[in-house]
């Protein structure tokens, strides 16, 4: 390919990156508005999260549909022309080039790193995530790109704690992460493994300069680019004396078609024999993925890990809690965007399980009848997305007044806030006059809980004026 | 703003105008499906918005905007009402009108589901959101002859006002039994306003001792029978098609008692607020047409 051609491949790269990181951080912006509402569609359309919970949803298939479509079509397309947290790793990689440059122990200098390139760790991970996205263990939410630039993003600790992993990762090679150890990228290169349009070299003087590859994909001594690590990103191509990059189907570029330059002769001597040690990484990489699935299936039978039932009440909409925990991808977008901030994040108090889960905490304002933001914005519908009616139906817990505690039993004052903010139409806080009387000599009325018709909404819990409050949420 | 000016010396803040004559204020009732044009005669019934707003005046207007409900539950303020208000204030040469209320459920939500926010935004007024009580918005001032409430924080933006209008809905309310104009006024206050409901009808009417609303527009479009202050079905309402209008804010309560079958002195606020001089809650002038 001509290098004016790759020249502008890269242009237009770089800003098709600068595009789609743009739009993730609008998207993200956006989401913390509650009347956006927003789904994020670096999540929604994600193959791997739209595993954890598939859904019968037309758009968001074809959507994840033509995500793998254009892995098989083009390669790992979405790692070097979209992926945000990609993109941020690339900046970042530049920033420290000369940290990297002086660097005694980087990767650049590992004179075995292609046998890591070849055989990443990425595919094991895989493996693993695709056996926990089946089974409790929740392993996706903690390897996972998407998630990890949005936890970034959103500043939160793990997220900064992250992010220095990442400048970290730049000081020893570039692309660290997505080279060998992102599952998504891992997913995107099997199937590029599937020969259609690959950048391909056809021409070949030995200069080296395609060692500058980012991913260490190209390796000119064997004349051939490992697709399952290419981003892509025609970074260097358009440097390549002898022009020898081709973007073919197989057959198609290699060899014939091109100008006969000096180094001709050994690349097609290459390209004409069987790709055996392709053929052999094909086969290692399956390995891998299968020892992912024992590794998978390992982390499923470790007893932390396992979902466990706890009595943190969840957001609205949540029956089943174990698989809620499961599906949950802990991106903390319900927590964001929750427009009463009542939902928290979990901290290690509850199990390793239930890490990074949102749960509730009523003050000052309980959760909304009317308000359904964290199911709307749920990118995997953990939380389900209800009708407005099932929502405000869906008891999350259940009300229980303390009556030691409540003003009305203990001082024989009229107080009722909290039968008058319930918000259900019936009332599940209803009210007694059993005869007795204020100091101001007004029937005294005692507020009585209608257990069956409690939301456990926790509006009652967020204004009543009793210190300590009570009246209080339990989970059902 | 009535008080505004003794309040703002930090002398007990107490009305100017003493209303203690015995007699009350007079009351503009207007039956009419047409909100729009009911809120407008109701307003002329009573002296004309001319009378409350003089060119050049900062007005604070106050809807209930309790809760995120919508405005067929009736748990608010009727919107087009509130956009006739703030209309008829920028006729009369309002330099300024803010609408706001302190509401139970998140503002943010309550101001576009009830439909105030976008309503009052349309007709020129700037919301103003109580998301928390601090010093900038919330000033504490003395309630002179107060029994339950000796000193209380108010919204500034209704102590500085140059005039100050009051638009409740009626609805039915356990604790006070019904919540008209005077318990409106609860939603100015920067305190723990829950605890009010242990001696609620102390409260109400010092607050109202404290802060005169200059005009009452009562939204009784359709009030709410039971199951208030939420509501939320149609068949707590029973469509009574009236706008309520005075000058006293124990009047214009008084009237709208009779809409739900009480009689004023039902309501214990309404006799402590006669007897703390806020005019009679039997007697008073009353004006009434249909549109």
């Amino acid at each position: 390919m001509r290098s004016r051609t790759l020249k502008h491949l890269k242009i237009g790269r770089i800003v098709s990156q600068a595009l789609f990181f743009g739009l993730f951080l609008f998207v993200f912006i956006r989401s913390l508005d509650p009347f956006a509402a927003l789904e994020n569609p670096f999540l929604r359309f994600d193959p791997l999260i739209f595993l954890t919970n598939p859904e019968a949803n037309l758009a968001v298939i074809a959507a994840v549909a033509a995500l793998l479509f254009l892995a098989i079509l083009l390669g790992r397309v979405f790692c070097g022309w979209i992926c945000p947290l990609g993109s941020l790793i690339e900046a970042l990689d530049f920033v420290l080039s000369p940290l990297r440059g002086r660097n005694p122990v980087s990767l650049q200098r590992f004179p075995k790193r292609k046998l890591l390139v070849r055989y990443p760790v990425s595919v094991l991970l895989l493996g693993a995530v695709l056996v926990t996205v089946f089974t409790p263990a929740p392993v996706l939410q903690f390897l996972h790109p998407n998630i990890w630039i949005i936890r970034i993003v959103s500043l939160t600790t793990v997220g900064l704690v992250f992010f220095g992993l990442l400048l970290l990762f730049s000081l020893f090679a570039r692309r660290l992460w997505c080279t060998y150890l992102c599952p998504l990228g891992a997913l995107y290169g099997l199937l590029a493994r599937i020969p259609l349009f690959r950048l391909r070299i056809s021409a070949c003087n030995s200069c080296g300069r395609c060692d500058r590859c980012p991913t260490e994909a190209a390796n000119y001594r064997g004349r051939e680019i490992m697709a399952h690590q290419c981003l892509v990103c025609f970074d260097y191509e358009s440097e390549c004396p002898t022009q020898g990059f081709r973007l073919t189907l197989p057959g198609v570029g290699s060899g014939q078609g091109a100008p006969a330059a000096a180094g001709t002769a050994p690349a097609s001597r290459r390209t004409t024999a069987p790709p055996s040690p392709s053929r052999r990484s094909f086969l290692k990489h399956g390995v891998q993925l299968i020892a992912g699935f024992a590794v998978g299936g390992l982390l499923t039978g470790i007893g932390f890990l396992r979902r466990r039932v706890t009595n943190l009440l969840r957001p609205p909409g949540v029956v089943d809690e174990a698989r809620f925990v499961e599906n949950c991808l802990r991106c903390l977008q319900c927590v964001r965007s929750c427009p009463n901030q009542i939902i928290k994040i979990t901290g290690g108090e509850h199990g390793f399980a239930s890490l990074y889960t949102p749960h509730l905490e009523f003050r000052p304002y309980g959760c909304d009848y009317f308000c359904q933001v964290c199911q709307q914005v749920c990118p995997n519908r953990a939380i389900p997305l209800q009708s407005l009616e099932q929502k405000q139906s869906t008891p999350i817990g259940i009300a229980r007044i303390d009556e030691s505690l409540c003003v009305v039993y203990k001082e024989k004052l009229n107080c009722l806030v909290c039968e008058e903010v319930c918000p259900v139409p019936e009332k599940a806080i209803r009210y007694d006059q059993t005869g007795e009387r204020t100091a101001d000599g007004e029937p005294l009325r005692e507020p009585k809980m209608v257990p069956e018709d409690c939301i456990g909404c926790g509006i009652c819990e967020a204004k009543c004026p009793a210190e300590p409050v009570a009246i209080r949420v339990f989970a059902s | 703003m009535r008080i505004a000016a003794i309040a703002s010396f930090g002398l007990a803040a107490r009305r100017l105008l003493p209303l203690d004559t015995g007699a009350g204020a007079e009351v503009g009732v207007v039956r009419s499906t047409n909100i729009e044009a009911a809120v407008q005669k109701a307003v002329e019934l009573v002296g004309g918005i001319g009378r409350y707003v003089s060119r050049g005046d900062v007005v604070a207007v106050k809807p209930n905007i309790a809760f995120n409900s919508p405005p067929q539950y009736k748990a608010n303020t009727d919107p087009l009402m509130v956009r006739t208000i703030v209309d008829l204030c920028y006729q009369a040469g309002a330099s300024k009108v803010y609408v706001f209320d302190r509401t139970l459920s998140n503002p943010r939500l309550s101001y576009v589901t009830s439909g105030i926010g976008p309503a009052a935004e349309e007709a020129g007024a700037k919301l103003l959101y109580v998301d928390d009580v601090n010093s900038k918005l919330y000033k504490k001032i003395t309630v002179a002859d107060g029994v339950y409430l000796k000193e209380t924080l108010v919204n500034r933006y209704i102590l500085e006002s140059d005039a100050f209008i009051n638009l409740p809905v009626a609805k039915q309310h356990s604790t006070a039994g019904l919540t008209i104009g005077m318990k409106n006024l609860m939603g100015i206050t920067g305190d723990n306003r829950s605890r009010w409901h242990w001696d609620i009808h102390q409260a109400i009417s010092d607050i109202n001792m404290a802060v005169g609303s200059d005009l009452t527009v009562v939204d009784a479009t359709a009030i709410m029978t039971r199951r208030g202050p939420t509501g939320g079905s149609l068949s707590y309402l029973e469509d009574t098609d009236t706008i309520i209008a005075s000058s006293g804010v124990a009047q214009a309560d008084a009237e709208t008692t009779y809409l739900f079958g009480k009689k004023p002195e039902d309501l214990g606020y309404l006799r402590l607020a006669e007897q703390k001089g806020l005019g009679s809650i039997v007697s008073y002038p009353r004006k009434e047409i249909s549109l």
